[in-house]
This record gives C-alpha cells, sequence and structure tokens, in this order.
C-alpha cells in the first residue's frame, strides 16, 4: 500500500512480477475466460431439442426471458427477497456488531466465534435444520400443535418464508462481520463528545453512530446482497419448485430440462445484476473514498 | 451505546444463528425413526447406521480427496501470485488485485454452468477432475487473499535490513519471508480445504450417481427423505467446522483469516 | 448575550459554580485508579491535573464528566450531587485530545449538534452558533466538514461546540497535544484568555508540566491514583512537596549528603568532598532520610583557580541559560549560568559553588530512590 511495501528488492523487475503471475493467468484463461466466453456464445444460440443448441446465432433468448411475465416474475421474486433478507440482516446485525463491538477479551472471542461458526458449516446441513424446524411435521409445527394453537400445520415451509429464513441464517454473519469491522474503527471520543454536549442514546445512535457506520453497511449490503442473490442450495432445499429463484431455474435449465441457451442466458442476467449492484454501490462510494483518502 | 435492549436483541440474534445446528446435534440422538426435537430417548444408533453406508464413506473419501487435491493446486497458483502482488511493482496492483479475487464477485452458480460447457466441450469424462478444477478457481481468492494479509504484515524494515546485511533473495525468502507467513499459508490452506469440502454448487454439476461427493450425497438424500441419519451426519460436519474455527483462530485469529 | 457570565461581574458569583470532589475512588477488578480524591475548585478556577501516564488524571476528568463511574466519593457542583447524573444532564463541555469533531457533520452542524440536543429554537441557535464560531475566528469556515480543516482549527471547532451550550464547567483532555510545538504555544495562550474573560471553570488534563505552568491558576500533581500537591505554579516550583513531585516538575536539584551540623532552624548537609549545602529545617522531617532540594536559581557557580574546588563535567545548551554538570561525591550538582556567561565555565574548569540557604529546603523521598536521584 505504502511506499514501504517496495522494499526488499525480493521481485525486481515487472517482468518478474509477471512471471510469478503466470500460472494464475493461464489458470484463469482456461478455466474461466474461456468457459465465460463460450457461456456467452452459447447464450446467443437457439434451444434445440435433439442437438441441445443450434447455431442460429441471435439475442432471442434475451428478447424471450425480458418478454416472459414468468421470466419477469422470477426476476422481481429473486431481486425481491434479496432486498428483504438484505435489510432484515441490517437490523439484526446492527444490535449484534455493537455488542461485539463492545465486548472485550473472552467473552468478544466467543461471540466472534458463534457468529462466524455457521459460516464454515456446510450449506446443505445449514438448510437440512430449517427443514427440520419448519417442515410440517418440524419443531416448530410440533410445538405450536402441540400447544393446540392451530390444527393445520403453519405455511412455513416451501414457501418465501422458509427460503428468507435459511437466505438471513447464511448471510448474516457476512453483515455483522463488515459492521464489526467499520464499528472497530470508530473513535469512541466522538460518541462521548456528544454524550457531553447532552445528546441521548436514540440521538447518538441516528445522527452519529448509523451514518459513521454508512460504509460498512453497504458493504456489508453489498456482499449479502449478491450473496443472496446468487446462492442455489438454500432456495432449492428450501422452496423447492414451489419458490424458484433465478439459480434455481437456471440449475433445472442445466440439469432436467437441458435448455441450455436459455439457462446460460439467465445466468449471463443473473451476473449482469451483479455487476450493476457492485457498480452502483462503487459510484455512491468512490466520491467519499476520495475525499477520505485526500484527508 | 450498549444498553440493557441492545444486550437482549444480540442475544436473540445469536440465538438465531445457532439454535438451528443445535436442533440438528440434539436430533441425531432421537430413538424416534423421524427427526424429533427435542430427542426421545438417546441413542447412537444413526451414527452406526452411517458407518455401515458405503456410499456416504466412498462420498466422504471422494470430498477429502478432492479438498486435498485442492489445497496443493491453490498453493501452486497462489503462492507465486501472492509473492508477485506483494512485491511487484506498486503500479497496477490494486487492478491485478481485482482481476485476481473476481472469482469472488461472479456468482459461483454461473462460474459452474460455465465450466460445465467446456467440460462437456472438451469430451472428456474425468468429473472428480472437473470437479477440483472448479474448487480451485472459487478458492483461490480466499488463499491468495490470507496469504497476501500476512505478507502484508511483515515488517518491511526487516526485509530492508535483511538485504541490507548482504542476504541473498534465496536467504530472505526462506529466512524471513517463509517463516513469518507459515500460520497465514496454513490458515489459508484450511480455509481452502473447508471450502472445497463444502462446495455444493460447483461440484453439484459435474455429479452423477457414480461420483457424488459429500455435501451432494447429502442434498440429494434430503431431497427425498427427512431423517435421523442425515442429522447424525450433519452433527459430525458441524463438529469438524466448529474444530476448524479454533484452529484458525488459533492459528492467526479469526477476523484476520475471515476479513482478510 | 451569548455567554451567561457576560453578566455584570457583581452576578457572577451566584451564575459560575464552584466544584467539590470529596473522597472520589474508581477501581477497576484489582486495580485501583482513584484513591480518595478530595479538591475543591473555586468558580472561575483554571486548574490543571498534572502527572505521569496512569497516574489518574484522566480518570478524574472522566469522573467528573460522568464517562466514568466512581466506585465512591462524590462529585458535586455548586452543591448539586452529580455522583448520579447521566453525562447528557451534566452541562458540560469536554474537549478531546483528539477533537472528537462528528465527521459527517458541516462545522455549523457540529457546533449546534449541543443546541439541538437541548431544544433551543432554530433562530437563537444560528446567532449563539455564529458568535461561538467567531469568538473562535472561524465563522468563514461554517459550512466546511472537519476533514477540510487543519488540526489547529478542529480544536477551535470543538472548543466552539463546546462552550456554545454554555457549560458549568469545561473539562480539557490534553486537548493541544497533538498540535506542533508553536502551534501549540498558540493555543495555550488562546485557551486561556478565552477561559478568562468568560470566567468559566476549567479543569485542565496534561502531561506536560510547562503546559500546566503557562495556563493554570493551580496545579493538581497526581501519582498512582493519589494528589500528591495542589499549588500555584509559583508555590510548585519554590516549593515542591517532595522529591518526587520536584523531579517531575523540574524545579531544582536534588542532593543527598551526609547531615554535618543541626542548628535550631537550619540543617548541613556535605555531598562530596568539596560541597555542602545549608538549608532550612522542616519540623517533623529527619533529614537523613531526605533530600535536600534548592531551586535551580538558588545555586550559583563561580570560577576558580585550576585544580581546585569542583571540576565543570559537561555543559549542556538551554537556550537562554546553560546548565553546567557538576560531579561531587555521588551526586551531579547541575547549575544554570546565563548562557552569555557559558565560555567561563568550559568543560574541565574548575568552579566553587554557592547557595542561598532561605531558598532551600528539605524534602521528603516521596516514593523514589535516593540513590541516583541527582544523576541528569
Amino acid at each position: 500500500m505504502s511506499a514501504a511495501t517496495q522494499g526488499s528488492g525480493l521481485v525486481r523487475t515487472r517482468l518478474e512480477a509477471t512471471a510469478l503471475m503466470l500460472p494464475i493467468y493461464i489458470y484463469y484463461s482456461i478455466f474461466l475466460v474461456l468457459p465465460y466466453m463460450l457461456m456467452f456464445y452459447l447464450s446467443i444460440q437457439r434451444y434445440d431439442p435433439v442437438e441441445l443448441y443450434s447455431n442460429d446465432i441471435d439475442f432471442s433468448n434475451y428478447v424471450d426471458v425480458v418478454t416472459d411475465p414468468f421470466y419477469l416474475g422470477l426476476f422481481a421474486r429473486t431481486i425481491g427477497i434479496s432486498l428483504f433478507v438484505t435489510v432484515v440482516t441490517v437490523i439484526m446485525g446492527y444490535p449484534l456488531a455493537i455488542s461485539i463491538t463492545s465486548a472485550r477479551g473472552k467473552l468478544k472471542a466467543f461471540m466472534m466465534i458463534l457468529v462466524l461458526s455457521p459460516l464454515l458449516v456446510n450449506l446443505v446441513v445449514r438448510s437440512y435444520a430449517w427443514l427440520v424446524l419448519l417442515g410440517d411435521n418440524g419443531v416448530i409445527n410440533s410445538a405450536v400443535m402441540a400447544l393446540g394453537l392451530t390444527d393445520e400445520p403453519l405455511a412455513i415451509n416451501r414457501n418465501w418464508i422458509s427460503v428468507s429464513l435459511g437466505l438471513i441464517h447464511i448471510s448474516l454473519p457476512l453483515m455483522v462481520l463488515s459492521l464489526v469491522a467499520i464499528m472497530e474503527r470508530f473513535d469512541k471520543s466522538v460518541f462521548e463528545a456528544a454524550r457531553s454536549l447532552g445528546a441521548g442514546e436514540w440521538r447518538i445512535l441516528t445522527r452519529l453512530h448509523m451514518p459513521l457506520a454508512l460504509p460498512g453497511i453497504a458493504a456489508g449490503s453489498l456482499l449479502v446482497f449478491c450473496t443472496v442473490i446468487s446462492t442455489f442450495v438454500t432456495p432449492q432445499l428450501l422452496g423447492g419448485h414451489r419458490f424458484s429463484t433465478i439459480s434455481t431455474v437456471i440449475y433445472q435449465k442445466f440439469t432436467f430440462s437441458l435448455n441450455w441457451p436459455l439457462g446460460a442466458t439467465l445466468a449471463f442476467l443473473l451476473l449482469a445484476i451483479n455487476a450493476l449492484v457492485i457498480f452502483a454501490h462503487g459510484m455512491m462510494f468512490r466520491e467519499r473514498h476520495r475525499e477520505r483518502a485526500a484527508q | 451505546m450498549n444498553s440493557r435492549g441492545v444486550q437482549l436483541a444480540s442475544f436473540l440474534v445469536l440465538v438465531f444463528l445457532i439454535f438451528p445446528l443445535i436442533v440438528i446435534i440434539g436430533a441425531s440422538f432421537t430413538t424416534t425413526p423421524y427427526v424429533q426435537f427435542p430427542p426421545t430417548g438417546f441413542t447412537l444408533k444413526w451414527y452406526g447406521d452411517l458407518v455401515g453406508r458405503s456410499d456416504f464413506l466412498q462420498s466422504f473419501i471422494d470430498s477429502v480427496v478432492i479438498g486435498l487435491v485442492t489445497v496443493a493446486g491453490v498453493g501452486i497458483v497462489g503462492t507465486p501470485t501472492a509473492l508477485s502482488l506483494r512485491f511487484g511493482p506498486e503500479r497496477g496492483r490494486q487492478v491485478l488485485r481485482s482481476f485476481v479475487t473476481a472469482p469472488l464477485t461472479l456468482p459461483t452458480i454461473v462460474t459452474a454452468v460455465a465450466l460445465l460447457q467446456v467440460y462437456y466441450v472438451s469430451g472428456l469424462d474425468f468429473p472428480w477432475i472437473a470437479v477440483t478444477l472448479g474448487h480451485i478457481l472459487v478458492t483461490l481468492p480466499y488463499y491468495i487473499r490470507t496469504l497476501g494479509a500476512g505478507l502484508e504484515s511483515l515488517d518491511p524494515s526487516a526485509l530492508e535490513a535483511a538485504e541490507s546485511l548482504g542476504a541473498s533473495r534465496k536467504r530472505i525468502f526462506f529466512k524471513i519471508i517463509m517463516p513469518g507467513v507459515v500460520p497465514s499459508i496454513f490458515a489459508g490452506m484450511i480455509f481452502v480445504f473447508i471450502t472445497s469440502f463444502d462446495q455444493v454448487t460447483m461440484s453439484i454439476f459435474f455429479s452423477s450417481g457414480s461420483f457424488m461427493p459429500l455435501p451432494i450425497r447429502i442434498f440429494s438424500y434430503i431431497e427425498f427423505a427427512i431423517d435421523p441419519m442425515i442429522a447424525a451426519v450433519s452433527t459430525l460436519l458441524i463438529v469438524v467446522a466448529f474444530v476448524a474455527v479454533i484452529f484458525m483462530q488459533k492459528a492467526m485469529g479469526l477476523e484476520r483469516g475471515f476479513a482478510a | 448575550m451569548l455567554f451567561s457570565n457576560d453578566i455584570a461581574p457583581g452576578d457572577a458569583e451566584n451564575v459560575v459554580p464552584s466544584l467539590t470532589i470529596s473522597d472520589l475512588r474508581l477501581s477497576y477488578g484489582s486495580f485501583e485508579a482513584l484513591k480518595g480524591i478530595d479538591l475543591e475548585i473555586a468558580r472561575g478556577e483554571f486548574v490543571a491535573l498534572l502527572g505521569p501516564s496512569g497516574c489518574g488524571k484522566t480518570s478524574l476528568l472522566r469522573c467528573i464528566a460522568g464517562f466514568n463511574q466512581p466506585t465512591g466519593g462524590s462529585i458535586a457542583l455548586s452543591g448539586t450531587d452529580l455522583t448520579k447524573v447521566p453525562t447528557r444532564n451534566r452541562n458540560i463541555g469536554f474537549l478531546f485530545q483528539s477533537y472528537a469533531l462528528f465527521p459527517d457533520m458541516t462545522i455549523e452542524k457540529n457546533v449546534r449538534f449541543g443546541l439541538d440536543c437541548r431544544g433551543v429554537a432554530r433562530s437563537e441557535a444560528a446567532k449563539r452558533v455564529q458568535d461561538a464560531l467567531e469568538l473562535v475566528g472561524l465563522s468563514n469556515l461554517a459550512t466546511r466538514y472537519p476533514r477540510q480543516l487543519s488540526g489547529g482549527q478542529q480544536q477551535r471547532v470543538a472548543l466552539a461546540r463546546a462552550i456554545v451550550i454554555q457549560p458549568d464547567i469545561l473539562l480539557l483532555d490534553e486537548p493541544l497535544s497533538a498540535l506542533d510545538k508553536q502551534l501549540r504555544q498558540r493555543m495555550q495562550t488562546e485557551l486561556k484568555e478565552l477561559q478568562r474573560s468568560l470566567g468559566i471553570t476549567a479543569v485542565f488534563v496534561t502531561h506536560d508540566q510547562e503546559e500546566a505552568l503557562t495556563m493554570a491558576d493551580r496545579i493538581v500533581v497526581m501519582r498512582n491514583g493519589e494528589i500528591r500537591q495542589i499549588a500555584d505554579p509559583e508555590a510548585l516550583f519554590s516549593a515542591p512537596s517532595d522529591a518526587w513531585v520536584c523531579e517531575f516538575v523540574n524545579a531544582g536539584n536534588l542532593y543527598h549528603g551526609k547531615v554535618e551540623t543541626h542548628g535550631d532552624d537550619m540543617v548541613g548537609v556535605r555531598l562530596g568532598d568539596h560541597s555542602s549545602f545549608r538549608a532550612r529545617r522542616v519540623e517533623g522531617l529527619d533529614p537523613a532520610d531526605s533530600v535536600i532540594f534548592s531551586p535551580y536559581h538558588a545555586v550559583k557557580a563561580h570560577p576558580a583557580p585550576s585544580g581546585t574546588g569542583l571540576k565543570v563535567a559537561a555543559v549542556r545548551y538551554l537556550g537562554l541559560a546553560a546548565e553546567l554538570q557538576i560531579p561531587d561525591g555521588d551526586n551531579i550538582l547541575r547549575v544554570q549560568v546565563p548562557v552569555a556567561q557559558a565560555h567561563d565555565f568550559p568543560v574541565g574548569s574548575f568552579v566553587t559553588l554557592s547557595a542561598d540557604p532561605d531558598d532551600c529546603g528539605v524534602l521528603p523521598l516521596g516514593g523514589i530512590a535516593p540513590t541516583g536521584m541527582a544523576t541528569p
């Protein structure tokens, strides 16, 4: 970052630096760039039930998708649930991040481990846990019915509720990490100054704490949104056929219906949404970064 | 700021994060033939059943082998990359960094189906190689960032001091740099192994009845049945994950491992 | 009028409050940060809390502010007990080392923040903010953001923000330590003048004795959670309470020697082969367990013929004065001469010393080891 990192003369020339990068250049060329190019090529071909695809090249797949109410609904649903999950993780993550930031020593380490552990538990296992909790004969429904609150199982499985819960569960740690990262950098005397000037806790939270945390909220939201919108395992297991998202439809196109051109088109549109969100985030926070850097 | 209300909310959120995992662990000991929590009675029957399932055992072995090969591949490709990013010319470094971490920004499912086409076009029939190549692709950025963080935290004046004392590049590399970043490499490799071992999206397109890494085996199993045996295998995976967390915490501090 | 104390001087007594701290204690587990502090601060007084890091001066200030909750004792402002009052209701102005400006608010909004908290009407708030910014000379920067300002300007904004709410007391936690030396000295003067013209009570934490001397009416010297001495700057230098304080504020020479003569009010102490000092006796203090203190100005050096008396070992230039370092026995005597006379005392030359016994005194050790104390 700084000029100091130049040191050591370990890598002396640009040629040497490039030579060290050669393995990754080769790897990415074959297994990243080439596949994406091939997929784009595929997405502008037509589906053929016998040959998988025909060599008629046009953008008809894209046109089909954006004019078909089914796919428009699919996109709206996927984006909608991703936004919903993002907002909920901010609301749930914020107090937890405050607690972690103000905790010390062992308690802090313990809380961090609790937050991070789910990240390392297999996605399938975590989705399975929610199946066990939310299923018609699951933990929650058994409890509710045993209490006589209802005769019918609650409609909490294979719909937006189960998918949302599963997605919140997998993305919340990412949000908490982003928030903790920024809150750790806060100058605590700013809040003490506000207190000395007579500010109550609510005013401190809304006027100071949250504006200061905004870059962290934005970074966390970006991370959560992009993770959630592309996640395949959780909606597949918790939504099934009754609540599909772009990812689960892509999966179907490539495995069961074998309509690869359409699958490739959907994949590219998913990529485009991601790119758009990342770009928007970059635009919104570039000014700020530049100002910060200039101070 | 950290009022009682905030603490209560934090506690509830932590419960939300951990409770599902506790349910699984509890359910794996139930004596009922269906999943129940709190469990009825206590039995290790489901763990016993698991031992008898040769398909699960084969999947487990496949996953471990893929994980180890992935770690090796990531080390070979990623280590020189991290070194070059740290010690190479300042100019253009930022662009290279974003290029190198691109697979993190790209949705895994999109990368997976893109690879699937290359695999299909190539006409090869070695699904586990395809899966491993895919795993290397999606875990490389993690390794490079973790090792990069370790390299950044080296004291540049220590390297300059070694050079001023007449140390050769080889000596600087082996005596100063490597000892300093062993914890980062170790943490990065654990992280890569776990990520590979848990990877579903990248693996599922290449799997078939004869080749199924463990997460895919569980995935396809629970699409049909939810029984306590899956709770048992899940519990084993949770235990492994917790051990790994503690290992990483010891090796380099958790936050650095994740947020590098 | 902007500030409450701009009213007729006769009324000021009733408006500007005084601070009473009694037996204040603060502990973290087994560590006692404050061990029973008693302190009275008069209306309009500027008091400096001086001490090395870890002495408890900042803890004391933060207890007054309410940032730290004391484990015992009380703090009262004009007779009203503050101990259980939350910070936001204490009506204090606090200046931080890091300025603690609100980064996402303009200067104007920063200064207005406290008025908003108090529900001051918009038009009145605008006027008071304007007045406060004028007072610190920054009214032209009201629309800027803190990061666009220099360190000195930021500290001025913090000052305006603290005084615009007409605080009962101004608390300052090393507010100038992040500034470079010249700016720091200018701000010291400005701050002092402002405090005097507003007539506001102020408590100032610093580890810099020079700063304390420049600004404070009274200095409270602290060590290990206790008050060692409360004195005005003059008294602190002419009569430090013990050897530790003397050394901390660098008030003069400390000698440890052999008691040779006892008089009714004087003791004579031999330092080495060539020098002895006479000093005022202090009742109840055993000269053998004590040290002789002589302020720098009390000791005079005279050139002596070669081979007689003491030998100058080193000369250190301190600006207007030069310090001669003259070993004798276990002690090193430090004598200041005007820099113009320094050439009369080159290294290796011989000197005789004289000191006015009325200026010298006997001090308790105050917890420092007797050997080595006089080494430079």
